[in-house]
């Protein structure tokens, strides 16, 4: 008898063990298509016999059925690991390269509207009053016309270029916003994950659920992550700290104390307390607890000390303070926090890959071809400004022809003339260092009237076009401009009048400099790298998406679920499920057979 | 390896990507006409076509340049014609006055046309091209020279040097920016009128090449100064006051020696500046025939960098096009079918 009972428990069993495997191949079909999804299969193993022995009575003895002995993922740890570190390095390049072509668009080149063609337009219209130098010629007014156009484009060029930098920095912000977010998930997936496998669950669909939040964190920064007991995970990214170039790595989730866990936070503003900025300085900085900017009370304003030119930047292009879970800086987490913290107290973020990164190196571009731009525009000015006015002495110059339009004042007369205020030729020297391409403009004085223009030699006819002449060949000049800095002024180029040279016609101009360049091949050179640049990020990013493409494909040939491949299970348990169910029924049978019809009175 | 439908469907859509890719670039290059549309396409292309179109650009405002001055030269040749001929009659006239049976009546008739002419000297030296005296020098904005009739008040002595004319006869001179005449003895000029004299007398220069600059103009100076008998500097207008006062003195001997050598010197001193003119319309009319040379040879080189040569890209967008459609037929077969269609 025990024994058709116990034939009766193993198709039980069985079918019981097919349910299960049934279970499992619709859950699969169901999540087909599910992004993150991970297949399951069932572990069946056989049941061995209840009481072994090791009497010859027993030796034939049978197993007695088949259990489910787990439900397990199919998932490949190291390809985790690989897809997302080619997560991260595809994210770096996505926004590099995105960023280099926006840089691209604005520059607007090869083009006949862009700068290189305005520049020369400029040159040639000195040229145009060399021939037609009387006050009052149509001449004149299309040199101050022409120069307008070529102040107004570059002061767009670099209002966009710094709009760009703004959405980079507006980037950084909602990354750390979502970043913020997911690993607050994480840790409550990770907190359930560890109960359920504590209470000796296996939760398959909250570790693909947690599997996707760090594949999506990958894409933000790079990312370590360690398996601990009952299959918790504790997460870190590099970090350093005052800006040191060795990292560290930082607690993000931590499966036993989450209140440990470092967040991220988003630098809204870095002001210096002094301008102009002298180094090393003190800077007043903003940030928003956890990146968040929709409430006032998540700002916070401290005071930051000794920073570097290099951290100053750093700070500037980075925006990402790592801090406490609360949301404070460490320096800051005391009973009476500091007004004033130093450099050396502050940790950032120093991951080499993600869209944080990314968006910092997409910055250092943007800031790198601003500053050419703004060397090309002030090393015209000043040029232009010394010819005409003969003297390197800015302070001789009473009407300059290019001003630094921030700085300039003017006083206009009834008739519609302007004069230059003696407050902007006061600080003259200052004012023309700091011109750059985003302030500089023809002096409005010179722009109503333009026979104001010092055209000739200043002591001959009203026709002598001689100095618009050597102005003209400005354009065709080799000068160092390539190594101007933003504190150089006229005298960047001839430290004093002694240094003029007097060209064919007695004009004094800029000497010639054996390794400089022309102002036109200068903005040519730049557009190269720019092009160079973008071209060879575009073409990293094909080959790093392939790269990430063929990963993720493997991981989708491991843990995929293939339709074709649940149906032919489906057939298959389907079968063994009917097989049980007709060996009860047999069962059955022979359990009526010896019940009912052994003992007939 | 395990291949789930999944797998066939996100690499369709990556190819199908890339072929699409392939199709606009080609697309993009047939309708702009150039291969280049940013930097990143090709940098060293690019550097190359921002370089040819500023060279480009400059060589334009040369030609300009060089017809601007070549005109201003034409205009300058054939005043000058004009002025040659004035003074060849000026030429006739003195040596018909040197005849000894001339009445004073006839010589003052002589003197009259000699005045004529004298005027219409002065008109010519104030020939004007687009609103610039040609003969002005950087003063181009004002007349440079003018007539001035004597009167009776002038000084005698100075009468006979020349420096003034005499009684109703006309003189030629240097005027000032207010029209008023300068005196052609340097010492009793202020210092104005010696500097706007100077400025009369000055070059204007126009660039025709890369630092090659030539001198246009032909000034008041060259005409009227020359080298009188005696081996002196001579001015055309000291000479024509001398001419006339002599008329008025009836004094042939100098109409029959001086005056006829400096007035013939004054004629070969002007077709030697005619000469040189010309000699410039040559020189301007090669700069313009190599500013055209170069333009052609830059262009040449700007369409072998970035003109599209049609045939290829043509060639190319069908491949692409017929990859494209090749991949969109071959997948829709694949992806429709799986095992459930033939499950029953």
């Amino acid at each position: 008898m025990s024994g058709l009972f116990s034939i009766l428990n193993t198709g039980d069993l069985g079918m019981q063990a097919m349910q299960s495997a049934l279970d499992v191949t619709s859950h699969n079909v169901a999540n087909a298509d599910t992004t993150g999804y991970t297949r399951e299969t069932v572990d069946l193993q056989a049941l061995a016999p209840t009481n072994p022995s090791l009497d010859a009575s027993s030796a034939n003895e049978v197993g007695t059925g088949v259990t489910v002995q787990d439900i397990s993922r199919i998932r490949d740890a190291l390809n985790d690991y690989q897809v997302r570190q080619a997560t991260s390095a595809n994210s770096t390049l996505t926004n590099t390269s995105n960023y280099l072509s926006q840089i691209q668009t604005i520059m607007n080149e090869p083009s006949n509207t862009g700068i290189s063609s305005l520049i020369g337009t400029f040159f040639s219209d000195w040229s145009s009053v060399a021939t037609d130098a009387t006050t009052g010629s149509s001449a004149r007014t299309t040199l101050v016309q022409g120069t307008q156009t070529l102040t107004d484009t570059l002061n767009s060029v670099y209002n966009q270029l710094q709009n760009l930098k703004t959405d980079c920095q507006t980037s950084i912000q909602s990354q750390i916003v979502n970043a913020n977010t997911q690993l607050n998930e994480t840790d409550e997936l990770n907190q359930q994950i560890i109960d359920v496998s504590s209470n000796g669950g296996t939760p398959n669909d909250l570790m693909d659920q947690r599997d996707l939040l760090l594949d999506n964190l990958s894409q933000s920064f790079d990312i370590t992550t360690t398996s601990g007991n009952q299959n918790g995970i504790t997460l870190t990214v590099p970090t350093s700290t005052g800006g040191s170039a060795t990292t560290a790595p930082t607690t993000l989730i931590n499966p036993t104390d989450s209140s440990s866990e470092s967040r991220l936070a988003y630098i809204s503003d870095i002001t210096p307390t002094t301008t102009p900025i002298t180094y090393p300085t003190d800077v007043t900085l903003t940030y928003y607890k956890n990146g968040d900017t929709s409430s006032a009370s998540n700002e916070v304003t401290i005071n930051v000390t000794g920073l570097s030119e290099a951290q100053y930047n750093e700070l500037d292009e980075n925006r990402v303070l790592v801090t406490n879970n609360d949301g404070n800086i460490p320096a800051m987490d005391t009973t009476t926090p500091p007004t004033s913290v130093d450099i050396s107290q502050l940790t950032t973020l120093n991951s080499t890959d993600g869209v944080l990164q990314g968006l910092t190196q997409s910055q250092q571009s943007i800031d790198n071809y601003t500053d050419q731009l703004n060397t090309v525009a002030k090393a015209i000015a000043l040029a232009v400004n010394t010819v005409e006015s003969g003297t390197t002495a800015a302070a001789g110059d009473t009407n300059p022809f290019f001003v630094n339009s921030s700085e300039a004042t003017y006083t206009t007369d009834n008739s519609g003339n302007a004069t230059l205020n003696s407050s902007y030729l006061t600080n003259i020297d200052d004012n023309e260092e700091n011109i750059t391409a985003g302030n500089i403009s023809v002096n409005t004085a010179i722009l109503n009237n333009p026979d104001l223009i010092q055209a000739g030699s200043g002591t001959s006819g009203s026709g002598d076009g001689t100095r618009a002449l050597a102005i003209a060949n400005l354009g065709n000049l080799s000068l160092d401009i390539q190594d101007m800095s933003s504190t150089d002024g006229r005298t960047y180029f001839a430290a004093t009048d002694s240094n003029l040279v007097a060209d064919t016609n007695g004009i004094s101009t800029l000497p010639a400099s054996s390794n400089g360049t022309t102002f036109s091949n200068y903005f040519t050179s730049s557009i190269t790298n720019l092009g160079e640049q973008t071209s060879q990020a575009q073409q990293q990013l094909t080959n790093q998406t392939a790269v990430l493409n063929s990963l993720t494909q493997t991981r989708t040939s491991t843990s995929g679920v293939s339709t074709d491949e649940e149906m032919t299970n489906l057939i298959q348990y389907q079968h063994a499920y009917e097989a049980n169910a007709k060996i009860i029924s047999t069962v059955d049978e022979l359990l009526g057979v010896v019940i009912n019809n052994l003992k007939t009175s | 390896m395990r291949i789930t439908s999944q797998m066939l469907s996100s690499n369709f859509l990556y190819d199908l990507n890339n072929n699409l890719n392939n199709m606009q670039t080609y697309q993009q290059q047939m309708a702009s006409g150039s291969l280049i549309s940013k930097p990143s396409d090709n940098p060293l292309g690019t550097s190359k076509v921002m370089k040819i179109n500023s060279e480009m650009a400059e060589n334009q405002q040369y030609r300009t340049t060089i017809s601007d001055a070549t005109n201003w030269i034409n205009v300058t040749d054939s005043t000058l014609g004009e002025v040659n001929n004035v003074l060849q009659k000026v030429n006739e006239l003195v040596v018909s006055a040197g005849n000894a049976t001339y009445t004073t009546a006839q010589l003052q008739s002589v003197k009259d046309e000699i005045n004529q002419n004298v005027s219409q000297l002065g008109q010519l030296m104030n020939t004007s091209y687009g609103g610039k005296y040609i003969f002005g020098g950087t003063c181009y904005s004002t007349e440079p020279m003018g007539t001035t009739t004597g009167t009776s008040a002038g000084n005698a002595a100075d009468i006979t040097a020349g420096t003034i004319p005499g009684n109703g006869n006309i003189g030629l001179n240097y005027v000032d920016s207010s029209g008023n005449p300068i005196p052609t003895d340097t010492s009793s000029q202020t210092t104005t009128q010696t500097n706007q004299i100077a400025n009369i007398n000055s070059p204007l220069e126009a660039e025709i090449s890369q630092g090659v600059t030539i001198q246009y103009n032909v000034t008041a100076s060259d005409v009227m100064n020359f080298t009188g008998s005696g081996g002196t500097t001579t001015d055309l207008g000291t000479l024509l006051n001398q001419i006339t006062n002599d008329l008025d003195n009836s004094n042939t001997s100098n109409l029959t020696g001086a005056d006829l050598t400096n007035i013939q010197a004054a004629i070969t001193n002007v077709s030697n500046v005619t000469t040189k003119v010309g000699a410039l319309e040559n020189r301007m009319s090669s700069a313009q025939t190599e500013n055209q040379a170069e333009n052609t040879s830059l262009t040449g080189v700007l369409s072998s960098t970035d003109d599209v040569d049609y045939a290829q890209a043509s060639m190319d967008y069908s491949q692409a096009q017929s990859v494209y459609q090749a991949s969109l037929q071959v997948s829709s077969d694949i992806l429709q079918k799986s095992l459930i269609d033939y499950l029953t």
